[in-house]
């Protein structure tokens, strides 16, 4: 199976399994088309809602497992500036693919996203992770790493209205 | 299990503490209580050290060497990208090194961030480089004297010198100041003032020798420190370290009056 066919298996999976989980996924937010164009015209204009610390982690672990198996980078350094730790996340991923290989693995799950604390906020998060399999150019896989839960320590900061993630370290 | 070895090089930053400990052996020294490595996300990461397992660890034993430094990215990362808080205290994103290696990360309270500890990198490195000994002047020159005679003994060399180094990442200026000279005078005799002595018609540092011979004498300077971080405020370092000086000898002669027919 490709792996972006996995990695959307996986994050359709805990949208379907919601009420069977402590901790769901939100669902993923895609953006209307031309033809879904409401029939009626809003009467004022809405004041969009600010993005809670929490939805934003779960955006960023999104963005995380889609630079890994996409090999872009661009969304996933936008909501990390700052964070030394993504950096090296990044310059792996950019390693990988430069040298024509890739990242197979099926996508991260958030098994648990707790405050720890408020300023700066900071989350324990619990990443429950498949195996993940470096490809090298010709097909060959060059490293595995086992499936199981990393266990983070997130630190989020702010810029104007947006958050982003200054640092992540294991704990 | 064991925290990845990491080494990172940072660049000079806001501020920094440092504390030269030990601690016991073992690979799983360094380890703090990190979960395992998991995928690409846990490679990547180092491990996150609470402050106290930091202080306990770095403060027992006498097998490694132990600081933090303040976390900087090429002068780029601002003191808002570095908050971090800990059981309620707010600090700042420290990296731990172990012997020199970047072993994982932990969160300083801020009332910890201080230079303070910063002086016991500097302390050991004070008396770890080399300092210059001071020079000896006799007079009278050419290594003879005489006898029953106030011989003056000098040195020229008592400003105080600076050395650059790097301590836990940051620049420090490190300054000795000469501050006690001991004058040997090879007879068993020694001088120990804070003049350097001065040279001749302004006797300071004199010796009369009793007997003639040849004895070696030698000038030891002490130098008291102190340093600055950066453009920051000179800061005593509380110890002295004394630089022998070079020997040197010294006849001493007798003098007969001679009449000489002109």
């Amino acid at each position: 199976m490709h792996v972006r066919r996995l990695l959307a298996l996986s994050l359709a999976v805990p949208v379907l399994l919601a009420g069977c989980s402590d901790d769901p996924e939100p669902t993923p937010r895609m953006p209307d088309s031309p033809s879904s164009s409401p029939t009626t015209e809003p009467t004022e204009t809405e004041t969009p809602e600010a993005e809670s610390p929490e939805d934003f982690i779960r955006r960023w672990v999104k963005a995380g497992d889609e630079m890994q198996v996409t090999g872009e980078t661009g969304e996933f350094r936008d909501m990390s500036r700052g964070c030394r730790a993504c950096e090296d996340l990044i310059q792996n991923v950019r390693r990988i693919y430069a040298d024509g290989g890739r990242i197979e693995f099926a996508g991260t799950r958030v098994a648990r996203l707790n405050s720890v604390g408020d300023e700066p906020p900071t989350f324990e998060l619990d990443l429950e992770t498949p195996e993940t399999r470096i490809v090298d150019d010709s097909g060959q896989t060059t490293q595995t790493y086992p499936s199981g839960i990393g266990k983070y320590l997130i630190t989020l900061g702010q810029r104007g209205e947006d958050w982003r993630v200054t640092h992540y370290g294991r704990r | 299990m064991s925290a990845p070895v990491i080494a990172r090089v940072s660049a000079s930053a806001a501020m920094c503490i440092a504390a030269v400990v030990a601690v016991p052996v073992g690979a799983g020294a360094a380890s703090g209580s990190c979960s395992e490595s998991i995928g690409l996300w846990g490679a990547s990461a180092t491990c996150t050290w609470s402050y106290p397992e930091y202080q306990q660890t770095s403060s027992s034993g006498e097998e490694h060497t132990w600081y933090v430094s303040v976390q900087s990215a090429n002068g780029g990362i601002r003191r808002d990208d570095l908050m971090c808080t800990e059981n309620g205290q707010t600090g700042l994103w420290h990296d731990v090194f172990m012997d020199g290696v970047d072993v994982g990360d932990v969160c300083v309270p801020d009332a910890e961030v201080d230079e303070v500890n910063i002086g016991e990198m500097v302390i050991r490195r004070f008396k770890d480089i080399a300092w210059p000994d001071s020079n000896l002047v006799v007079q009278p020159p050419k290594g003879k004297t005489l006898v029953n005679f106030e011989t003056n003994f000098y040195t020229l060399d008592s400003i105080p010198i600076d050395q650059t180094v790097t301590v836990a990442n940051r620049q420090v200026v490190i300054r000795a100041v000469p501050t006690t000279y001991a004058f040997h005078f090879g007879d068993g005799a020694v001088t120990r003032t804070a003049s350097p002595g001065r040279p001749h018609p302004d006797l300071d540092v004199t010796h009369v020798y009793e007997r003639v011979g040849t004895v070696e004498v030698r000038l030891d300077t002490t130098y008291s420190g102190e340093y600055r971080i950066g453009d920051g405020d000179w800061v005593d370092i509380p110890d002295t370290l004394t630089v022998t000086g070079e020997p040197q000898d010294l006849e001493v002669v007798e003098a007969l009056p001679q009449l000489v027919l002109e």
